[in-house]
C-alpha cells in the first residue's frame, strides 16, 4: 500500500469516526424534556424518553443515515460515469421521474408504502432512460451537455405530470401526501419505513461500494476504457441501475431531498481523492454525516418542522456557489476546461 | 521465418452503412518483434486501423487475427494483457496523482471487484521508472506538461503488460527534446520484445526507429514491407503529393520534402 492511499484511510477512519459520534449526538438532541440534548443517564430514567428515542428518533437517523450515504454514492457513481463533476441523479431525471412515480401511486393506486416505493422506482429509471435515449437523438453539443439537456426536459415533463397530478388530487388526503413529497423530509419515519428500505439499500451501496476502484476506470472516455480490456457499456448500465435504485429506495421515504447529490462527492473528492477507492466511501460517510446534521437541525431548532429538502438545498446550492466561485478551488482540484 | 503477431486480411470498414469506405480490402502483417510505422496523409484511415486492431471497431469484412487466432476469441481481459493503447488526446478527468493513473493499467488483471496491490504498485512505479518520471509519481496526472503527460501515458500502457504496444501519433505535439525521449523509450521497449505498431505524420520519426512500414492511402495499402522497400522518395512522393527524398547521411536515413532542394 502507498502512503498517500495510507493518509486517506486514516481521513476516512475518523470521518467514520465524526459520523458515530454525529448519529450518537442526534439520537440524543430534540425537544422533550426541553429543547436540546439530554443525557443517557436521564434518559435510562426516563421511559417517556426511551421510547422516543427508540421508536422515533432511532429509526429517523437511521433513515438519515441511510439517506445521505445512498444520495452521495449514487452522486459520486454518476458523476464518475458521465465523468463530470456537475451531473447528479436529479439532473437526469430521476427524482422528478421519482416524483411523478409516487404522485401517481398516491392518487390512481395506493398510499401504500410498497406501492409508492415501486411506482417511484419505475418511473426513476423510466427518467433515467428516457434521458439517455434523447440526449443520442439531439443534434448538438458534446454528449455531456446533450445528457443535461435531455435531463432537463425530461425533468419538466415528469414536473408538469405532478402538477397535472396535484390539480386533480383530493386536496384534504392525497394533496398533503404529495406535497410533503415535493419537499422532502424525514419526519414521520418509522421502523416499518426503515426496515421497508433497508435491505435494497444496503444491497445497492454494497455493490457500488465493491465497484469503488473500478469507477475509476469507468470514468475513463469509452475507447480508452475498453483498451483497458472492460467492456465499459455494460458496466456503466449496471452500475448506473444500481445507483439509481438507490435513490429511489432512499428518496420513497423522504420525497426529494436536493443537492445531497451533487455537492457531497465534490467535498469527499477534496478531503480525500478523486480516486474512487476513498472518493465513493468518503462521500458516503460525509453524506451520512450532512443528513443526520442536517435533519436534526430540521428537528430540533424550531417548534416546528423545517422541511429537510428546503435545508439541503439551501445548504448545497451555497456551498456549490461557493466551490465553482472560488479561485483556489477551480484552479486546484477542478479543471475547469476539462469538462467542456 | 519471421512469425505474425497480428494479421488484417481484407478488411472493410465504413462509419455508416451508407458512408463511403475508410478502410478498403486492407492487408496487413505485423511481425512479432518489430517496429511497425503506419504512414498517410489525413485522413488515409491511421487511427482507424489501429482501432480495428484493437477490436474498439468491428470491420465490416475481413477478419482481424491476433496469434493465428481470430480476435473474437480473444475475452476483453485477454485481450487488455495483450495489446494496450497509447491515445493521441486523452484528458484526465478527475484529480488523479500519477501513481493512481497508472494503476488503471492494471485492470486486465484484476477482477470486477479486485483492486490493486502491493504488486500491482510495484508494477506501475516500475514503468515510471522505465519512462524517467519516477519523481512524479504523487504528483496531480491533470497538471503535467504535454511531454511528461505522453510519458505518463506511455507508462500506463507499460503496466498493462502487453506484448503489442499501439501508439496513436506518439510525438505529434511534442518538442524535439522529448521528442526524442520517446524515440529512445520505444526503442528500448522494442529491445526487449515488444511489438510496437505506430501511426505518424513524422516520416523522419518512422525512418528512425521503424522497421516495417505501412503507407496508407484512402483506405488502401499503397505500399508495405521493411522500412528499406518502403521508405523511398517515389513512395513518399507519390503518398503526400509533393515531391519527398530519402537520404542517407551518416548511416542515417533522413527524409526531406524534395521542393526545398
Amino acid at each position: 500500500m502507498h502512503e498517500i492511499l495510507f493518509r486517506q484511510r486514516v481521513r476516512l477512519l475518523l470521518l467514520t469516526f465524526v459520523l458515530l459520534t454525529v448519529v450518537l449526538l442526534a439520537v440524543l438532541a430534540g425537544r422533550y424534556p426541553r429543547a436540546g440534548f439530554i443525557s443517557p443517564w436521564a434518559a435510562a430514567r426516563d421511559p417517556l424518553a426511551m421510547s422516543l428515542i427508540l421508536s422515533l428518533r432511532l429509526p429517523r437517523v437511521i433513515a438519515a443515515v441511510l439517506l445521505g450515504a445512498g444520495l452521495a454514492a449514487a452522486g459520486t457513481v454518476f458523476q464518475m460515469l458521465f465523468a463530470n463533476p456537475l451531473v447528479e441523479p436529479g439532473f437526469l431525471g430521476v427524482s422528478q421521474g421519482a416524483a411523478f412515480g409516487a404522485s401517481l401511486s398516491i392518487v390512481a393506486f395506493s398510499s401504500s408504502l410498497w406501492a409508492i416505493q415501486l411506482s417511484a422506482g419505475i418511473c426513476a429509471l423510466t427518467g433515467l432512460a428516457l434521458s439517455y435515449l434523447i440526449a443520442r437523438h439531439f443534434k448538438f453539443g458534446g454528449w455531456v451537455l446533450r445528457l443535461i439537456l435531455a435531463g432537463i426536459a425530461v425533468s419538466a415533463l415528469f414536473a408538469a405530470g405532478v402538477g397535472l397530478i396535484k390539480y386533480t388530487a383530493d386536496p384534504l388526503s392525497e394533496l398533503p401526501d404529495i406535497t410533503f413529497w415535493m419537499l422532502g423530509g424525514l419526519w414521520g419515519v418509522d421502523w416499518s419505513q426503515v426496515t421497508s428500505i433497508l435491505p435494497i439499500t444496503v444491497a445497492g451501496l454494497i455493490i457500488l461500494f465493491g465497484y469503488r476502484w473500478r469507477l475509476n476506470l469507468l470514468s475513463m472516455d469509452d475507447r480508452t476504457a475498453f483498451s483497458l480490456g472492460l467492456a465499459p457499456f455494460r458496466e456503466r448500465i449496471f452500475l448506473l441501475l444500481t445507483a439509481t435504485v438507490v435513490t429511489s429506495a432512499v428518496i420513497s421515504i423522504s420525497g426529494i431531498v436536493g443537492w445531497v447529490g451533487l455537492i457531497v462527492p465534490h467535498i469527499s473528492r477534496r478531503v480525500l481523492s478523486s480516486d474512487g477507492r476513498t472518493a465513493l466511501p468518503g462521500s458516503m460517510v460525509i453524506g451520512a454525516i450532512y443528513i443526520v446534521v442536517c435533519d436534526t437541525a430540521a428537528r430540533t431548532l424550531l417548534e416546528g418542522e423545517i422541511p429537510l429538502g428546503v435545508l439541503t438545498s439551501l445548504i448545497g446550492a451555497g456551498l456549490f456557489i461557493v466551490l465553482l466561485t472560488r479561485r483556489q478551488i477551480r484552479k486546484g482540484k477542478y479543471h475547469a476546461e476539462n469538462y467542456t | 521465418m519471421p512469425k505474425t503477431i497480428l494479421e488484417a486480411s481484407r478488411i472493410d470498414y465504413r462509419y455508416h452503412p451508407h458512408a463511403p469506405l475508410v478502410l478498403n480490402k486492407l492487408d496487413m502483417y505485423v511481425e512479432a518483434g518489430s517496429i511497425t510505422a503506419i504512414l498517410g496523409p489525413n485522413g488515409a484511415g491511421k487511427s482507424t486501423l489501429l482501432d480495428l486492431c484493437l477490436g474498439w471497431k468491428p470491420p465490416g469484412a475481413g477478419s482481424i487475427s491476433i496469434k493465428g487466432e481470430h480476435i473474437s476469441q480473444f475475452s476483453r481481459r485477454q485481450m487488455g494483457r495483450l495489446m494496450s493503447l497509447v491515445p493521441q488526446n486523452e484528458r484526465v478527468r478527475f484529480d488523479y496523482t500519477v501513481l493512481e493513473y497508472l494503476l488503471l493499467g492494471r485492470a486486465p488483471y484484476l477482477g470486477q471487484l479486485e483492486m490493486p496491490e502491493t504488486r500491482d504498485v510495484d508494477i506501475a512505479r516500475k514503468a515510471l521508472e522505465q519512462v524517467g518520471l519516477k519523481e512524479l509519481q504523487y504528483r496531480s496526472a491533470s497538471r503535467l506538461s504535454g511531454g511528461e503527460h505522453q510519458l505518463m501515458m506511455i507508462a500506463r500502457a507499460l503496466v498493462q503488460e502487453p506484448e503489442i504496444l499501439l501508439l496513436d501519433e506518439p510525438t505529434s505535439q511534442l518538442d524535439p527534446g522529448n521528442r526524442h525521449r520517446i524515440v529512445r523509450l520505444l526503442l528500448k521497449l522494442n529491445g526487449s520484445g515488444m511489438t510496437i505498431l505506430f501511426t505518424t505524420h513524422d516520416p523522419n520519426m518512422a525512418a528512425e526507429i521503424a522497421t516495417h512500414m505501412l503507407l496508407l492511402q484512402r483506405g488502401t495499402v499503397m505500399k508495405s514491407g521493411t522500412k528499406e522497400s518502403a521508405l523511398t522518395g517515389p513512395n513518399l512522393s507519390r503518398l503526400y503529393g509533393i515531391k519527398m527524398e530519402v537520404l542517407e547521411v551518416a548511416g542515417k536515413t533522413i527524409v526531406f520534402n524534395g521542393e526545398e532542394n
